[in-house]
């Protein structure tokens, strides 16, 4: 069943959170000629730079008060137009959606903050919804409507939906990955899927305090929130330091497999100011 | 450190279930988290089959089994003395209304011993006072010597004067002392700083509270402290003999009087009361016979005409007997060791002729019941000038014409001759009274017939040794002062007075008609706080520190609880 007003608040969050900023259009984008200026030459009506004339230059492209003041021939160059791709895929496993924990909440505003920098900036979003298999989530006016959102139920992160994801990523765009990125795959196959082609690739890690943190000292009976496996595990001084440096080696491999794919691993914790991250990574920018 | 309710410590059996609980239950906590992923590594490795575990989380435990062991403590009242507890007294009521029996039994003295059994064992110093028709003190003991020291407390007396008994603890004691009374009726009025016990309750009774034996009669009143009649037999038994009499139907609430014949030669008789009621002291009666009462007397007098008017009236007076032999009262008209002098003219004077009006002390012995209207009444003439020694009973005008010394010698001023005294109705009552004032100087006891703790005079005329055997047969000796023994009877039966060849026996028994009567007896408790309690015996309660205590942990245990709880669907 679709909670549209839980998602409608998380939405709200990210809209507000996104107040006044653009997404940063990358150096290389693909796209036709669109309302975005980028950062090459093109033809549209904003001036950027003079440079000697070529043979074969437009001859009216050059400009004659240089040559007048310096008897020098010059062309006028302008910025081109581009219509730059936002490609969302979000990972809808259960694991995204643990209680009390704030991640699926996070990730939603997180993702409609995004589209909201993007429409902003004239990208053309898409977004993509990774559960039992791939498929694209609706939008209205580049928006995410709460009931279009399904919700985080995938019994288990499947690799060959982001797979399928990634086969429908535009290229020269820019992607954005949601994801707690605990898989069961290795994560190096699925990134560079993922990265290849883009023009910035984007990994938000998606985790909670809860999942980097051990408990209180004590017996716990463990359930997994997407299997619904069982352990029981005691929590001493030892057993904690054993999961901190698990937990550490973990985004440790996290991250070195976005480096290695050419991604970028940028933290999203619940309740944390995301948005300064992403303005620090310069993923959004104040317009 | 002494604990005021120990009964609560039975509360401590809850540690060995929570202790179970620990051991044979695996206490996890439930928890749900994204994915195992992190945690695999972590998982405990159960083998199979075995349900006993060691104890996890001890602390928990720990700190449960503290809260338990706390709140056990705090109910059982722990008492930690601070100063020297002061002495308890205890006022018995030794009334023998006491040995009245409940349903189970049991005497309200043997309930009011272990109700009290408990506060006894907390104090120091207990002073026991016996209250009966005066207050006595028996030895001052810790606990241990009390139950010895109330073998004193037999409940034996007719009366207990309470009021005067914790006016006597309060002497002793001091101010501070703690008053404990031990009764089986409600105080009539509630005294500040005494605790009064009751352990009374109302029952049915029968009771013989009175009886007077004649030579060849007992008198019964046999009184029914019940609402329903009463139809008993008398059961009467003498040296061995016994005879069944039937007693009248006694409506409820009334007293019957029985009149039983008995033979003159009987000797000592015991009447009992077929009643099974509550109280079975007041069923009995102890009856001796009685001893006779004549004073003998002897006459030395000149004057014949005095003689013989002495002797007519001494014949016929039941409290007197001629004899020269033994007498013990001697009339004369010469001074000398006589008892009763009679002051005759000397001379040929004419005597005095007094006819009214007379003045007769009716309060003394000798005045009693003398009316002298109408009797001529002729004295000496020369009493004028030389009174008569003593006290002046009866006087004509302002001469004195009898009188009493202080060594109880009597002086009669009396011409018989000229008098008509000796015709006159005032006659016999005079000698009558004459002679009751040595009735008292009989040998033996001044009663025959007593109740429980009565006052017996009894003259020894000097034969020794004299012995007292009480009923319980342990004979004492007895040591007369002027002659005589005063003695209190407190044992119920035959007692036996021997001086000389002179036996005399007094029969003891339980008249009481108010102590007979339990219809009013009731328990009551006029009772302390407990924390007041304690502090009186010098004692502090700290089970507020231990409560205190139990909340502290109980909110360290709440706080280590939460925060083991992660999130849980």
């Amino acid at each position: 069943m679709i909670d549209a007003g839980r998602w409608r608040e998380a939405i709200g969050t990210g809209a507000r959170a996104a107040a006044g900023l653009t997404l940063a259009v990358p150096s290389r984008p693909s796209g036709t000629i669109g309302a975005a200026l980028g950062a090459g030459r093109g033809s549209s009506v904003e001036f950027m730079e003079h440079r000697e004339y070529q043979p074969g230059d437009d001859l009216r492209r050059i400009d004659w008060g240089v040559y007048a003041r310096s008897d020098r021939l010059a062309v006028r160059t302008h910025r081109e137009e581009v219509s730059p791709f936002l490609d969302i895929v979000i990972d809808a496993s259960a694991s995204m959606d643990l209680p009390g924990s704030g991640k699926a909440e996070a990730v939603i505003s997180v993702c409609a903050a995004l589209l909201d920098a993007a429409r902003r900036s004239g990208f053309t979003p898409a977004l993509y919804r990774c559960a039992e298999r791939c498929e694209p989530v609706p939008l209205e006016g580049g928006a995410l409507l709460p009931g279009a959102w399904r919700g985080f139920t995938a019994e288990e992160t499947d690799a060959r939906a982001i797979r399928d994801a990634c086969s429908r990523l535009r290229r020269g765009g820019v992607r954005v990955l949601l994801s707690d990125m605990l898989w069961r795959d290795e994560p190096a196959p699925l990134l560079s899927a993922f990265a290849r082609d883009a023009a910035r690739a984007l990994v938000l890690h998606t985790l909670a305090p809860d999942d980097l943190e051990p408990p209180p000292p004590g017996t716990y009976r463990l359930r997994d929130r997407e299997t619904q496996r069982r352990i029981d595990v005691e929590i001493d001084a030892a057993a904690a330091a054993r999961f901190r440096a698990r937990a550490d080696a973990f985004v440790g491999a996290c991250r070195d497999a976005c480096r290695r794919s050419a991604a970028e691993l940028i933290p999203v914790a619940p309740g944390a100011k995301w948005t300064d991250e992403l303005l620090r990574r310069q993923v959004l920018i104040a317009s | 450190m002494t604990l005021f309710w120990p009964i609560a410590l039975t509360g401590l059996a809850a540690l060995a279930p929570l202790a179970a609980l620990y051991l044979f239950q695996r206490w996890a906590s439930p928890r749900e988290v994204s994915s195992l992923l992190l945690w695999d590594h972590l998982a405990r490795l159960t083998p199979a089959g075995r349900r006993v575990d060691r104890w996890r989380r001890p602390l928990s435990l720990l700190l449960e089994c503290a809260v338990i062991i706390l709140l056990v403590l705090a109910a059982a009242d722990p008492l930690l003395r601070v100063r020297e507890a002061p002495p308890v007294v205890l006022v018995l009521d030794d009334s023998f209304s006491m040995l009245a029996t409940d349903s189970h039994g049991a005497s309200a003295r043997e309930r009011a011993l272990d109700l009290v059994a408990p506060l006894l064992e907390r104090s120091g110093t207990v002073l026991p006072v016996v209250a009966g028709h005066e207050p006595r003190l028996l030895a001052a003991t810790d606990t241990p010597g009390l139950s010895r020291a109330l073998d004193a407390w037999r409940c034996t007396n007719r009366e207990a004067d309470l009021h005067a008994a914790i006016a006597l603890a309060r002497e002793i004691a001091g101010p501070q002392a703690r008053v404990l009374v031990l009764t089986d009726a409600p105080p009539s009025a509630v005294t500040t700083g005494v605790r009064w016990l009751s352990v009374g309750a109302p029952a049915d009774n029968a009771a013989i509270v009175a009886a007077v034996r004649n030579a060849d009669e007992i008198v019964l009143d046999i009184a029914n402290f019940s609402a329903a009649p009463l139809a008993r037999s008398l059961t009467l038994s003498s040296a061995g003999d016994s005879a069944e009499r039937p007693a009248p139907i006694i409506p409820g609430g009334q007293t019957s009087r029985v009149r039983l014949p008995v033979s003159e030669n009987a000797g000592t008789v015991r009447i009992a009361l077929d009643a099974t009621d509550a109280l079975a002291i007041d069923d009995i009666a102890t009856l001796a016979p009685p001893s006779p009462r004549r004073v003998p007397v002897r006459l030395t007098l000149r004057e014949e005409t005095l003689r013989d008017a002495l002797a007519s009236a001494l014949r016929v007076l039941p409290n007197a007997t001629l004899s020269d032999a033994s007498a013990l009262v001697t009339f004369s008209d010469r001074t000398g060791d006589a008892r009763v002098i009679f002051h005759t003219s000397a001379d040929d004077a004419p005597p005095v002729g007094y006819t009214g009006s007379f003045l007769v002390d009716e309060s003394h012995p000798l005045g009693e019941g003398i009316d002298l209207a109408g009797a001529v009444w002729a004295a000496p003439a020369s009493l004028a000038g030389a009174p008569l020694p003593g006290r002046g009973v009866i006087l004509g005008r302002s001469t004195v014409l009898a009188s009493v010394e202080g060594d109880g010698t009597v002086h009669v001023a009396l011409d018989i001759g000229a008098s008509n005294l000796a015709r006159h109705p005032a006659w016999p009552t005079l000698i009558w009274n004459i002679v009751q004032l040595s009735v008292r100087d009989l040998p033996g006891p001044d009663r025959d017939n007593v109740a429980l703790h009565d006052l017996v005079r009894v003259n020894i005329d000097g034969a020794f040794p004299a012995t007292h055997t009480p009923p319980s047969g342990t004979g004492a000796p007895l040591l007369p002062v002027d002659g005589r023994v005063e003695t209190i009877l407190s044992e119920l039966g035959a007692h036996t007075f021997t001086s000389g060849a002179r036996t005399h026996t007094v029969g003891v028994s339980a008249f009481d008609a108010t102590e007979s009567d339990l219809r009013d007896r009731a328990p009551f408790d006029s009772g302390e706080e407990g924390v007041a309690q304690a502090e009186a015996l010098g004692a502090r309660s700290f089970a507020w520190v231990l409560a205190l205590a139990a909340l502290a942990v109980l909110v360290w245990h709440a706080r280590l609880t939460m925060a083991r709880k992660g999130a849980t669907p």
